[in-house]
Formats: structure tokens, sequence, C-alpha cells
């Protein structure tokens, strides 16, 4: 697929030792593969010092996800919880945090408006050993 | 694009559109929905609810629906929008498909299952036939 017909753009980088994946444009059924692999791959590239981290996966500029998207938010929780603890930015007022409250996520998601929340949760710290 | 006119219906404006039956084709079906709702007073929020519900019908024609009809499957998208409302029929053409899910949203540990929970949380009204001849889903949005 050619740059400019790119629905999501995903940009990897690091946040008070903490992944970030910062995503742009639209998480549908169609763009979660592609989601899941740049998961997959920061995963593969963490320390296997037994260290819990964290993942943040930023949403605050994805205009829509559905429920493709929402079952990858869970299907991330639930395959990595012993390395990687998830995280999701949401902006609110915006479609992503109207099916995320729908989906009852903020009892099962560590959900947070900026990444000062996140780190006020805790998000980000180094948690003890497993 | 065509205008019609049902006798004691108000007057409206039917889009019509056929898509490959891929999942690329999602977002197309989004912007052709956000283009007809823009001529209702739907607000923001309640356009993104469409378009959200939409997404769902059409992600199910496409994932269980389209492809018992063959490599050429299709989906036909109508949307005929009033002032204060607008519908859209999501249409595909495989054999049918039962709807197992539950229209109530799943814990959110659940894999799946949340596709016709959304259409309902997020329509105000959610019709689906299934025939053998294929399926149409029938959302009805409304300004509040």
């Amino acid at each position: 697929m050619q740059d400019e017909l790119d629905i999501l753009q995903l940009h990897i980088g690091e946040e008070s030792g903490a992944s970030l994946i910062r995503a742009v444009g639209d998480i549908d059924l169609s763009t979660t593969p592609q989601l899941r692999q740049a998961v997959e791959e920061v995963i593969a590239k963490l320390p296997t010092d037994g260290e819990l981290r964290y993942i943040i996966i930023d949403i605050r500029e994805v205009p829509f996800i559905d429920s493709a998207g929402l079952a990858l938010l869970v299907e991330i929780r639930k395959r990595f919880h012993n390395t990687c603890r998830l995280a999701v930015l949401i902006a609110a007022s915006t479609q992503p945090e109207r099916v995320l409250r729908l989906g009852r996520f903020d009892t099962f998601l560590i959900i947070g408006y900026s990444l000062e929340e996140l780190h006020a949760l805790g998000v980000g710290a180094k948690l003890a050993p497993a | 694009m065509q205008q019609t006119q049902d006798a004691g219906k108000t007057t409206g404006i039917e889009t019509t559109n056929e898509f490959p039956s891929r999942a690329e084709v999602l977002i197309e079906v989004r912007r052709m929905v956000e283009q007809a709702a823009a001529g209702t007073t739907l607000g923001r929020e309640a356009i993104d609810d469409l378009l959200t519900a939409v997404d769902e019908a059409a992600a199910n024609a496409i994932r269980h629906g389209s492809p018992k009809a063959g490599p050429n499957a299709f989906l036909r998208i109508t949307c005929l929008n009033a002032p204060n409302s607008i519908e859209v029929r999501v249409r595909d053409f495989g054999t049918g498909f039962s709807v197992p899910e539950s229209p109530v949203m799943p814990e959110p540990d659940a894999m799946g299952g949340r596709g016709l929970p959304l259409m309902v949380a997020l329509a105000d009204s959610v019709a689906i036939e299934s025939t053998p001849s294929g399926s149409t889903v029938t959302l009805i949005k409304r300004s509040h």
C-alpha cells in the first residue's frame, strides 16, 4: 500500500521507561493486523530481565476504532500480561472513548487522558518482578 | 445518486454504492455514510455512533456473510436520508448467516461478540434479515 493511502500510521517510541505506540488514523478490521504486528515487535525487543514493563497505546489521534480494534486490545492485554502491562491513552469526546466506555473497558484496561495521568497511576514506574 | 419521493414519507435522498467484500473497503463505507449524514441535522456524536454501527454491520458481512458468495463477493450500501434521520442498509449476497450473538455487551475481557451489541447501543433501530440469498442489516439513526 502506498504511503499516502495508509489508513493507519504508527509511531513507536519510549516515554519514561514505558514503550509507546502512537497511532494516527483508523483502527478497524483492516488495520488491526498492522497494530498487532507493531505491538509484537515492541514486546519482542524488551529486555528479558524478568522486570514487568508497560506498553502505552496512544489512540488520542485515532478518530475511529471498531470491535476488531477493541478485540485486539483485549488480546494484547491477555497475551502479554505477564511481560508487559497495557495502558491506553484516549481523548475526550471521541468515538474511541465512546466505544471503550460502552464496552466497560475502563474496568479492564488502564485508561488515561494524558501521560501525566498515566504516570500518576504508576504507568512507567518499574514494577517488582512477578 | 437519485432522489426518490414516497407518498406519505419525507422526501429523501438515496445513494447506493457497491464495494468489494474486503476489510479495506470499510473506511470507504464509513466515508460514504458520513457524507450522506452530513445532509441531515445529525450532530457529530450521532454521526460517529452511526458510523460505528454501520462499520460493525459491514464487517460482519465481510467476515461471515460474503465469503459464501465467492471471490467476487460485494456489499451494497444504501443511504436514505431525511432532514432529521438517516437509514443505512448493508446488504451482502452470501447464503445468509445466523446471528448467534446476543445483543448484550459481553464482559470487557471477552475476545469478541461486540458487533451486534454496538449496533443495538448506537443505532435507534436495527433490523436484520437473513435469507439464503444474502442478508440485509437496516440501521436508522435520528437526531435528538
